[in-house]
C-alpha cells in the first residue's frame, strides 16, 4: 500500500542519514547524494504494509537510541557517532544472533543500497545506461516485425474459429 | 506507442461514488489464472467483470526507473516475506496483468511426471499429459509461447551456456511467452517493448474485446454469500494515497472465480468465512526457494543487452533444481547482496563484467499463510535437505560460471568468502552452511487452496471448484498439489482455460440475466 504522505519522524531523520553514510560507498556525500537517497528510502517505506512500516521505525529507534548502551560509543546516539563507530555499531547489528536485529540491518541495507544504485550519477559510474539500449531495439522491433505484429494483435481479439462456442445453459 | 485506453476499463478515477456493479461472473485478479479465466468466459458468453487490486499501467509507462517500477508493479514494494528459518523473500505483482508483468516470461508445460503424480496420489480428474495437450496449446497460443528470435541472446547466457557445455552438463533455450523478443531485459519491470506477452498485453485485451468490464484499483473485502452460495463480493476503491475510496458491490449470477495468488487467495477465503472440509486453506505453501551467485568475468558482458533467461540448465532437473542467468539492474543486485559500503561497491563498480546466476530448488516442505488480521502472512521452514541442495546447486553453478572464465563467484552467503577457482566451488560441497546465512528468495508461490479428489485432504475439486461452497472457483497457483520444479505461469494458465470450460458446461444462468 501507498502512502503518499508518509514521512520519516524528524527524530529518525538524523539516523537514517547515519545509516545511508555508513551502507553506501564513500563517494555517498562528494556526489551530494545524501538526501536524494534518504528520500527515496523514504519511498520505499511508503510501499510497505503499515504494520512492516511500524517495525522499520521501532527498530530505527532503537538502532539510534541502542548505541547509548554501546561502551564504545561513550553516551552518544548512532547519528551523533564519528563514521567509523557508526559503522562498529552497525556491524553488530549486521551480524547480530538477535534474528530481529540482524533482519533490521539487514532489511535498511537492501532498500537503501537500492536507493544509492539507482541514483543517475551512480548508474553513470557504472556504465549502466539501459534506455538507449531498449529505445534501440524498441525501434528494430516496430520496424522489422510491423506486419507480423499486427497480424498477432488482431489474432488475440479475434474468436477463435477452432474453438466452438460452448453456451452456458439458462435456468 | 502509446495504447489507446480500454473502453471497458475503470480505474479510479472513474469510481468515485458508491456503486453496484451486476455479472454473470466475478473474476478477482488479473494475472495468470485470472486473466486467462475471464477471456475464457467473456468468449463462452459470460457477462464477465474483474477486479484488480493494482493500477493500470500500460507499457509506454514501463520506464528503467526500476525503483519506480517496483513501487508502481509490485506488492508491498516487492519486499514481502515468509517468516522462518531463513526468511523468504517474496515478490508478487500487485497492478493490471498481476505477476505477469514481472516474471521472466518463462513458460513451460507442466512436467509429466508432476501430472502423474497429481493424477495418482491426488486423484485429480483429467490432468495427465495427452488430457491437457489442447489446453496447453490455446494457451500458447494467445501468449505467444516460443524459443527467442536469432540473434537476441546476451552475453551473461551466452557465458551460462558456454560453462554449462566445457561441464558436459545439458541446458534447454527457454520457451518464453513474446512475440519478437529483442532483449531489452526489462521483463521483471514491465516490459518496454510489449515483445513479452504478459497477461496485460494477451489475455485482458482478449477478454475484453469479448466484454469483460475490468475494474483497476479494486481492493476485495470479502466475498459476499446466501447459505453456501457465493453472489459476489465486497469491495473498496485504492486510492492514491493508499487510503480506500468508493464502495463496489459486485452481484455475481452465476459465481466468483478467486486469483489472487497461493498468498491472497487463502486470505480472502478466510476473512470470508469460507471453510474447508479438509482444513487446507493457507496450508502446504510451496515456493520454489531460490538463490543466486554473482560471478565476475574479465570480459565486457553488458548483462543488461540481451534476452533475460535464455537459457536454463537442466542437468539436475531430477535432483529438483535448475540453474540460469538473470540480469539484475544494479539497485535490485545490490539490494540482494550480503555486502555493504565499500565492500559491495568493490563488486558493483564491476557491474559491466557480471553475470548473475540463479538456482531454483523443487522443494519438499511445506509452509502455510495464516491470516491476521485480515492480512495474509507466510510461515515456511526450510527443510535441512532443501538447504543442503540449495548450497551443492550454488556450488555447481560456480564450478560452471569458472569454466565460462569466471575470475570470481560472490556467494549469497553470511561470512562465507568469495570463491576464486572451481576447486574453492568443490569445496563448498563439504562445508556446513547455516540456514540463516542464506541469503533466499522466490516468485513461485503454490499450493495454499490444491485441487483433488479427496474433499477432506483437498480444497477445490479437480476443476478449481472449492468444496462445500456453491459458486467459488479458484485459478490460480494455490491449485498445485505440489511444487511443479519449473516456472507456473503455464501450468496455471492452462488449468484456468481447463476449469473455465468446466465452467461454462455446468454453470447455469439464472433467470434474472435473461430478462436483464
Amino acid at each position: 500500500m501507498i502512502l503518499a504522505d508518509f514521512e520519516i519522524p524528524r527524530a529518525l531523520r538524523a539516523c537514517v542519514e547515519q545509516a545511508t553514510r555508513v551502507i553506501c560507498p564513500d563517494d555517498l556525500e562528494p556526489l551530494g547524494l545524501l538526501a536524494p537517497v534518504v528520500d527515496h528510502f523514504e519511498m520505499s517505506l511508503r510501499t510497505l504494509p503499515v504494520h512492516v512500516r511500524l517495525g522499520f521505525l521501532a527498530g530505527l529507534g532503537t538502532l539510534e537510541m541502542g548505541s547509548l548502551l554501546y561502551p564504545p560509543a561513550r553516551g552518544r546516539r548512532f547519528s551523533a557517532l564519528p563514521l567509523p563507530l557508526a559503522r562498529r555499531w552497525y556491524q553488530t547489528w549486521w551480524k547480530s544472533p538477535l534474528s530481529i536485529f540482524y533482519q533490521l540491518a539487514h532489511a535498511m541495507k537492501a532498500l537503501i543500497s537500492l536507493a544509492y544504485y539507482e541514483q543517475p550519477a551512480v548508474r553513470d559510474r557504472l556504465g549502466y545506461h539501459p534506455d538507449e539500449w531498449v529505445e534501440k531495439v524498441r525501434q528494430h522491433r516496430y520496424q522489422a516485425f510491423a506486419e507480423d505484429i499486427r497480424r498477432h494483435e488482431a489474432e488475440l481479439i479475434a474468436p477463435d474459429p477452432l474453438v466452438k462456442l460452448r453456451r452456458p445453459r439458462h435456468a | 506507442m502509446r495504447e489507446p485506453r480500454p473502453a471497458n476499463l475503470s480505474c479510479r478515477e472513474d469510481l468515485t461514488s458508491d456503486q453496484t456493479i451486476d455479472c454473470d461472473v466475478l473474476v478477482i485478479g488479473s494475472g495468470a489464472g485470472g486473466a486467462a479465466a475471464a477471456a475464457e468466459l467473456a468468449e463462452g458468453g459470460l457477462d464477465v467483470a474483474i477486479l484488480e487490486e493494482g493500477g493500470w499501467h500500460p507499457t509506454e509507462q514501463f520506464t528503467s526507473d526500476t525503483a519506480e517500477m517496483v513501487r508502481k508493479l509490485y506488492r508491498d514494494g516487492g519486499a514481502s516475506m515468509a517468516f522462518g528459518n531463513p526468511m523468504v523473500t517474496y515478490a508478487e505483482g500487485r497492478c493490471v496483468g498481476g505477476s505477469t508483468v514481472i516474471n521472466g516470461g518463462m513458460s513451460w508445460r507442466t512436467p509429466e511426471k508432476i501430472l502423474d503424480r497429481w493424477s495418482r496420489e491426488d486423484q485429480v480428474d483429467k490432468i495427465l499429459p495427452a488430457q491437457l495437450e489442447r489446453y496447453f496449446a490455446r494457451v500458447e497460443k494467445f501468449i505467444s509461447a516460443r524459443g527467442q528470435d536469432q540473434g537476441t541472446v546476451g552475453r551473461d547466457n551466452q557465458l551460462l551456456k558456454q560453462g554449462a557445455d566445457a561441464m558436459g552438463w545439458r541446458t534447454v533455450e527457454n520457451v518464453r511467452n513474446q512475440h519478437h523478443c529483442v532483449g531489452a531485459n526489462r521483463c521483471a519491470f514491465g516490459c518496454p517493448t510489449k515483445a513479452k506477452r504478459s497477461t496485460l498485453v494477451s489475455y485482458l485485451p482478449r477478454a475484453m474485446a469479448f466484454g469483460a468490464r475490468l475494474y483497476a484499483d479494486c481492493a476485495v473485502q470479502k466475498l459476499t454469500t446466501a447459505g453456501k452460495r457465493i453472489t459476489g463480493a465486497e469491495a473498496r476503491v485504492v486510492l492514491a494515497n493508499g487510503s480506500h475510496g468508493a464502495r463496489i458491490q459486485v452481484r455475481a449470477r452465476v459465481g466468483v472465480v478467486v486469483a489472487c495468488g497461493a498468498i491472497h487467495t487463502p486470505a480472502l477465503l478466510s476473512r470470508s468465512g469460507i471453510r474447508s472440509p479438509s482444513k487446507a486453506i493457507g496450508q502446504r505453501l510451496t515456493l520454489h526457494p531460490n538463490a543466486k551467485v554473482i560471478a565476475v568475468f574479465d570480459e565486457e558482458v553488458t548483462g543488461w543487452q540481451g534476452t533475460h533467461q535464455a537459457y536454463q540448465v537442466r542437468e539436475f532437473q531430477e535432483q529438483g533444481f535448475l540453474m540460469a542467468a538473470v540480469n539484475a539492474p544494479p539497485g535490485l543486485l545490490a539490494m540482494g547482496t550480503k555486502r555493504y559500503g565499500n565492500a559491495l561497491d568493490e563488486i558493483m563498480s564491476d557491474y559491466g563484467r557480471l553475470v548473475t546466476g540463479g538456482i531454483l530448488v523443487e522443494d519438499t516442505v511445506f509452509g502455510q499463510v495464516r491470516t491476521l488480521f485480515g492480512r495474509p502472512q507466510a510461515f515456511y521452514q526450510m527443510s535441512d535437505y532443501d538447504a543442503e541442495r540449495l548450497v551443492r546447486g550454488i556450488a555447481l553453478l560456480a564450478e560452471l560460471l569458472f569454466a565460462a572464465g569466471a575470475r570470481r563467484v560472490v556467494l549469497p552467503f553470511d561470512d562465507v568468502p568469495d570463491l576464486l577457482g572451481p576447486d574453492d566451488a568443490r569445496r563448498l560441497f563439504a562445508r556446513k552452511i547455516p540456514k540463516r546465512a542464506l541469503e533466499v528468495m522466490t516468485v513461485h508461490m503454490m499450493g495454499t487452496a490444491r485441487m483433488g479428489g479427496d474433499r477432506a485432504r483437498h480444497v477445490c475439486d479437480s476443476y478449481g471448484k472449492v468444496y462445500d461452497a456453491e459458486g467459488l472457483w479458484v485459478a490460480d497457483a494455490s491449485l498445485f498439489p505440489s511444487p511443479i520444479g519449473v516456472n507456473p505461469m503455464e501450468t496455471i494458465m492452462a488449468l484456468a482455460t481447463r476449469n473455465a470450460e468446466r465452467l461454462l458446461e455446468t454453470a447455469t444462468v439464472p433467470r434474472s440475466r435473461r430478462a436483464a
